[in-house]
């Protein structure tokens, strides 16, 4: 419900539903062929940031088990990104298999039997090619993906004919973060974690602060509910199509030694986003001084006690944006019982020793924080499929879990 | 045998096992402890934060010499214990999933 005009959501958007919803297809095998086809081979996924692919020839790979296959993305000397699978065009071999590295003399060259590509995919050797029977350089370049840059985000399409552009997939999205620094500010951590449970099970964990009360009551409980607002009701909720978006109110932390110590010497990192998240001297460039210089979708009710936006881009990529960082989540399918998830964070980073302490220890209560996030997905999947229940229950202030899932049943029955 | 830390910090050296360099082998220590063992670590090196810091500000953060990066991962050792002290009362997240699970993205050779 709305603190302001004490509307439900489900009122403000009865599309999104308040029946029962039904998990039992949802979390079938069979469902999961669907999605592989009709989410992860249709919609755009994000596979990697432009701040790791500054010169001509720097590459970096993203291997999709979800779509059978690995993309090599790689800056041209046209000073574009440009996408390919990474599959070499002789016998299939994936072509790059480091995470990151550089193409030496523009050019990369499979392991296997030594044919060579340059940064634009094309085929520009091949040793011993008076052996083969007419093969044609021009015709076996590396196979191309759509691609497209947002901010600092790499997109891929694996569509042969994708149904929007990029600029269209994100409309709406695009201009309401028109601004925010996203390539100014530095990758900082990253946790990655294999859990044996359905990829839709993972992403709801980050969708609703209705958890952060119990679930987090001993780390962040604090930061994030009140006795008159225990559930984490959003400021704001909008809809983008298949996307969504939801501002969060907060609170002042209480006081703990080492927390007091760590905000004596660098409060820009600290959890609670209510601390002086303007006032801090910063850099300019990364930072607003006041509300009305954000972006518009960048605490778009311009409230005084919010802490940060959650934009969760369909199928699997979240952003959770404050002033002066921001957070990444994505979840990568591994099979309908198995997901890699990987939680990001961008930030300024320390530049003394003090800092160097503050950042650690907000590093380490948000990695305690996610470790708690985390610890309910093995055990519901343990027991999710035993027929026993075939519905989640779900509130009005979980909005996001419900509309995430009317994207996922839309795109699945398209 | 030359001291581990730096002048005015030898009192910390018994603790100087938790002088370690990474986040991987600084949580592993963490939930491989015992709680007296975080707990004294812990008491010895509160009150002498605000002193190392101070010390450890003059030097340029990612080059330090050896021994005042001893002291600044006993620096970050501490901020790795302050959950399970003040929190948790306990070494690991109460019913989190496993951190030994967790791969630490940032300290992975590419």
């Amino acid at each position: 419900m709305t603190a302001t005009s004490g509307k439900r959501w489900s009122d403000i958007y009865p599309e999104v539903g308040t029946e029962p919803l039904a998990i039992d297809r949802l979390m079938s095998p069979d469902f999961y062929e669907f999605e592989r086809e009709k989410i992860f081979r249709t919609c755009w996924l994000c596979v990697g940031e432009i701040i790791d692919l500054p010169e001509p020839g720097d590459f970096l790979i993203k291997d999709l088990p979800v779509c059978s296959t690995s993309i090599l993305a790689v800056r041209g000397y046209d000073g574009a990104v440009h996408a390919f699978h990474n599959m070499c065009s002789h016998r299939g071999n994936k072509l790059a298999w480091e995470r990151r590295g550089k193409c030496v003399g523009g050019t990369l060259t499979c392991k296997f039997h030594g044919w060579c590509y340059d940064t634009a995919g094309r085929l520009i050797a091949v040793p011993g090619q008076e052996k083969f029977f007419n093969l044609s350089l021009e015709d076996n370049g590396l196979t191309p993906v759509a691609t497209e840059v947002w901010q600092n985000f790499i997109f891929i399409n694996l569509s042969p004919r994708p149904r929007w552009t990029l600029r269209e997939y994100l409309s709406g999205v695009a201009e309401d973060l028109d601004g925010f620094p996203f390539t100014r500010l530095p990758f900082a951590f990253a946790y990655r974690v294999d859990l044996k449970c359905n990829w839709k099970i993972a992403v709801d964990a980050q969708n609703e602060g209705y958890h952060a009360a119990f679930l987090h009551k001993r780390t962040i409980g604090d930061i994030f509910s009140s006795a008159q607002d225990p559930y984490v009701d959003p400021l704001d909720i909008k809809i983008y199509g298949l996307h969504q978006r939801a501002s969060l109110p907060g609170y002042p932390p209480n006081s703990k030694p080492v927390r007091e110590i760590a905000n004596e010497f660098g409060k820009r990192w600290s959890m609670s986003r209510t601390d002086d998240k303007l006032g801090e001297a910063e850099p300019e460039d990364v930072r607003f001084a006041n509300y009305e210089s954000m972006p518009p979708g960048l605490n778009p009710t311009r409230a005084a006690n919010w802490t940060f936006d959650i934009y969760m881009i369909f199928p699997n990529f979240w952003l959770g944006l404050s002033n002066g960082a921001y957070n990444t989540h994505q979840w990568w399918p591994m099979g309908y019982d198995r997901t890699i998830q990987e939680v990001r964070m961008h930030q300024l980073l320390p530049r003394t020793a003090g800092e160097r302490f503050s950042w650690e220890y907000n590093k380490t209560i948000n990695r305690d924080v996610w470790l708690e996030d985390f610890s309910t997905l093995e055990k519901t999947w343990e027991v999710l499929r035993s027929g026993a229940k075939h519905h989640f229950n779900l509130q009005d202030g979980e909005f996001m879990v419900r509309n995430f899932y009317r994207a996922v049943n839309e795109m699945a029955d398209f | 045998m030359s001291n581990l830390l730096p002048d005015h910090f030898e009192d910390l050296e018994p603790f100087v096992d938790w002088a370690l360099p990474t986040e991987r082998e600084r949580n592993n220590k963490r939930i491989a402890s015992t709680m007296p063992a975080i707990k004294a670590f812990y008491d010895a090196m509160l009150p002498r934060a605000r002193a190392i810091i101070a010390y450890l500000d003059s030097f340029p953060v990612n080059e330090m010499p050896v021994r005042e990066t001893r002291l600044m991962n006993l620096l970050l050792s501490l901020a790795e214990v302050a959950n399970a002290v003040e929190i948790f009362k306990q070494p690991a997240v109460i019913d989190g999933y496993d951190s030994r699970r967790t791969v630490m993205v940032h300290e992975e050779d590419e």
